[in-house]
């Protein structure tokens, strides 16, 4: 039985599959030490984009090799193949057009370099880290740890906003108070809380702007800078103590509401007591 | 008080430099350490001593060493650059150079046994430092901001024990007058030196080659030539480079924040 088995195996196409087997094995193997070799030697001064690329480009590279070996080991010609496609190439062709374009918009996206692995960035409605950027598409970890996939064509036509790019923000907050506050005191104040926070930085100076007369507030606009990793910490700080020292201050941050007089704003408005009747039943 | 100390287990001790108050105990392999900022300045020269009424709810953290009962209090530097302001900004005419003196915030540092990175257990600033943010709000570096003065000697009567002072040379290279708002120096490059009754840094020059240009910054090697008896106490975080270029200057543009 050993000798037939050692007989079958040596018929033709068994020492191919043997030999295809024996590439794929071997050729696998070595890309792994490869990639690990790049990783040991190189990984140490790449940014999470540039390890990214090298790592695919390892990948697709070794695997495209293997596919070549084998393809020669099977005396199968590439041309021959893809002449021998066809139609069948044609229909390939066209039902792949979105994802063809989408690699290419893929090569723009990298190429362009407006985030990169690890960037929070928000296109349209959904914001998230991004945490991979792939041949077909982005994929995005929200900030309640959902992965969401976006398509590089819809990437490339769509406004992404990179909030982390640059390593200090400005945090706007709009801050009412009521019409009858002394604004010099409330700038006074709001500039004495910047300064002591320890989350907003000193330059570039904090912005306080006077916008407008609102419905039921003059309006302010309360611009901190701080550095990108601080975003929460500040947030909630600063609003905490903007409550308490207006509190402290008695400066009125005012509910929305609407003031009705009849024509003098001096006079209480008018209001007449109708006696009780008992309606018709 | 920059030296050795000795920590019996099971007892608090503590010690205030400046604003900072810390507290250490030592129980079997693990140090407790806590640290608070107070409003008042003090300056305790003998060092740490044993207390025994320790205050409630001090942020303690525990760290693990050796049974070595050991610990070394040495003086750095903050570890980020900082930016020192000018109340009234400097002009340097051109070919001209200027000598200031800038007190600099110590930090505090806390090393298990020898002075190695690896052995150092904890550190912390001697008071509250601001920080900032030097250069364009795309390109820049976090700094801490120096709200101390500029002043044009060594002051008689030295140094107080929370601060370092870093004598600093600016020459004006260029073909322009150098009207500075803001001069940033890297402390993790500067040693501390210290003698009976001062604290100071290595000398710092510093060239002015314009304001497209990056300047020029020598950190002189060895203690500086401001006082005598000088000795090294504390240790730069990192080597100087020698003739580095950095943007020292900062200058304010006008722009339209809004």
């Amino acid at each position: 039985m050993f000798e037939f088995l050692l007989k079958y195996l040596e018929e033709p196409a068994l020492i191919k599959i043997r030999n295809v087997l024996i590439i794929i094995i071997i050729g696998y193997a070595l890309l792994q030490l490869i990639a690990l070799f790049v990783r040991r030697v190189m990984w140490k001064n790449l940014d999470p984009q540039t390890k990214f690329i090298i790592h695919k480009a390892i990948i697709y590279t070794g695997i495209a090799i293997i596919l070549l070996l084998v393809l020669r080991v099977l005396n199968l010609k590439i041309t021959a193949l893809l002449g021998a496609a066809g139609i069948l190439g044609i229909v390939l062709g066209i039902a792949s057009q979105t994802s063809i374009g989408n690699v290419i918009s893929g090569i723009f996206l990298i190429s362009e370099k407006s985030f990169e692995i690890g960037d929070l960035i928000r296109v349209d409605d959904k914001m998230g880290t991004v945490y991979s950027i792939d041949l077909l598409s982005v994929k995005l970890k929200t900030l309640d740890n959902l992965l969401i996939r976006i398509p590089n064509q819809t990437m490339i036509s769509s406004e992404v906003t990179n909030i982390t790019r640059f390593p200090i923000r400005r945090m706007d907050i709009d801050i009412g108070v009521a019409y009858k506050e002394d604004l010099k005191k409330v700038m006074g104040v709001l500039r004495k809380l910047a300064v002591n926070n320890p989350y907003c930085l000193d330059e570039p100076e904090p912005l306080i702007l006077i916008k407008d007369f609102g419905e039921s507030s003059i309006n302010f606009l309360y611009g901190l800078w701080f550095e990108k990793s601080n975003y929460v910490t500040l947030r909630n700080s600063i609003i905490q103590e903007i409550k308490t020292t207006f509190e402290a201050e008695g400066i009125e941050i005012p509910f929305p509401h609407l003031t009705l007089y009849t024509g003098e704003a001096t006079k209480p408005f008018p209001v007449q007591m109708k006696p009780e009747t008992k309606g018709k039943q | 008080m920059w030296h050795k100390y000795k920590f019996e287990e099971n007892k608090t001790y503590s010690t205030k430099i400046g604003k900072t108050r810390l507290w250490i105990e030592k129980q079997k392999k693990i140090w407790r350490i806590a640290s608070q900022i107070e409003e008042q300045k003090e300056f305790l020269s003998d060092g740490f001593q044993i207390i025994q009424t320790v205050p409630e709810n001090i942020p303690w953290q525990q760290y693990v060493g050796d049974k070595n009962n050991n610990l070394q209090l040495l003086p750095n530097l903050p570890n980020q650059p900082v930016v020192i302001k000018p109340e009234i900004p400097f002009t340097i005419m051109a070919g001209m150079n200027l000598d200031i003196y800038v007190k600099i915030p110590l930090w505090i540092q806390l090393y298990s046994s020898s002075v190695k990175p690896e052995n150092l257990l904890f550190e912390m600033s001697t008071t509250e430092l601001s920080l900032t943010w030097f250069g364009d709000p795309t390109n820049g570096e976090l700094a801490y901001s120096l709200q101390s003065d500029i002043i044009q000697k060594v002051p008689d009567n030295g140094s107080l024990t929370d601060e370092a002072i870093c004598p600093i040379n600016i020459r004006n290279d260029s073909l322009s007058i150098l009207n500075f708002q803001r001069l940033s120096i890297d402390t993790n490059e500067l040693n501390v030196y210290a003698n009976q009754n001062l604290l100071c840094t290595n000398e710092v020059k510093v060239k002015f080659k314009g304001e497209e240009q990056n300047s020029e910054v020598n950190i002189l090697h060895g203690s500086p030539a401001i006082a005598e008896g000088l000795k090294q106490i504390g240790y730069a975080r990192s080597k100087p480079d020698k003739n580095l270029l950095r943007k020292s200057f900062y200058f304010i543009k006008s722009f339209t924040q809004y």
